[in-house]
């Protein structure tokens, strides 16, 4: 390693080795501000195609769409579409984690539910289905405010979906 | 708390980003650059105040982006090699009239900003009347001119 010298006539320390390293830094924090910016764009912080993931539950008759990573106090939307009903029901019951709720406030439901139970576990949003013979589309408007990792176990009468969501700080 | 929170974490992503973007990025500042403070104080103004607006919350991320910068300087006195880390060190870009080309480059400093600082503070006008010129860690450029230009 290069020990720190006077520049002639300069009363100046240069240390090449140290300016050197400071040089590296720099350049590899170049690279981590471009990794950052593309991963920006592509959605590894919310917002963007890696973001953006459905699940379905075994059956095929319930899916939903979700951001994977939201951001603190960004709003967000969950998606759930649900496979005509074969009983007839008018009706549709969707209930979320009560722990997931309060990370996760949900700002409004659209269309609107006729009834909101709360438990201690679960908060249950009832809907009117008007024809139930028609897929259904339910929006649940997010706002998170709790970050970290959130399991979610999104339930209905037709069935269950769980899925993971991150809230970046 | 979580205010004092947010402005350390504020702080300490500025002070990094501002450290890899090199001496040179926002000293002599430039119009555009201006305009990028201004951006940047925008920018990071909600992850400091969230939702509280009050004065009290003002005052306290006031005192702590304050408090931390004195102890920054504190600890760059009292450790000389901490405070060449984090405000890098001054390297010298022309020796005895001629360009120190790998030092140069990798400042992203040219002939032109060399010349322009020479011709400000000493109104010199060729490179070989220039003894030394420094980059100082704050981004400045020092010269010291030849004794035959002086």
């Amino acid at each position: 390693m290069a020990r720190a010298r006077p520049v002639t006539a300069l009363d100046l320390e240069q240390d090449a080795g140290a300016v050197r390293r400071t040089w590296r830094f720099e350049r590899i924090g170049w690279g981590v501000i471009a990794v950052a910016i593309i991963g920006g764009l592509a959605g590894a912080f919310g917002d963007g195609p890696l973001s953006s993931a459905s699940v379905v539950s075994a059956d095929r008759r319930v899916g939903v769409q979700f951001e994977r990573v939201v951001r603190y106090n960004a709003p967000s939307t969950l998606e759930v579409r649900l496979a005509p009903d074969r009983v007839g029901d008018t009706i549709v019951t969707v209930s979320l984690d009560t722990a997931y709720v309060r990370a996760v406030e949900v700002v409004r439901v659209a269309p609107e539910p006729v009834r909101v139970r709360a438990s201690p576990d679960r908060v249950e949003y009832h809907l009117l289905r008007p024809d139930p013979a028609r897929p259904m589309t339910i929006t649940f408007a997010i706002q998170a405010g709790t970050p970290g990792r959130h399991r979610v176990r999104l339930g209905t009468t037709s069935g269950t979906v769980e899925f993971d969501q991150l809230v970046l700080p | 708390m979580s205010s004092i929170l947010r402005a350390v974490a504020v702080y300490t992503v500025l002070l990094v980003i501002f450290r890899v973007a090199g001496k040179r990025t926002l000293h002599d500042m430039t119009t555009f650059d201006l305009v990028l403070v201004l951006i940047i104080s925008e920018a990071v103004q909600a992850a400091l105040v969230d939702t509280d607006n009050s004065m009290a919350n003002a005052f306290l991320l006031v005192v702590t982006l304050v408090g931390i910068d004195i102890l920054l300087s504190v600890l760059k006195y009292r450790f000389p090699s901490f405070g060449q880390v984090l405000d890098g060190r001054p390297v010298v870009l022309v020796r005895d009239g001629r360009m120190v080309e790998h030092v140069a480059s990798k400042e992203r400093v040219n002939q032109e900003d060399i010349l322009s600082a020479a011709r400000c503070l000493h109104g010199i006008e060729h490179l070989e009347e220039i003894k030394h010129a420094v980059l100082e860690a704050g981004g400045k450029i020092s010269i010291i001119p030849r004794e035959s230009a002086r």
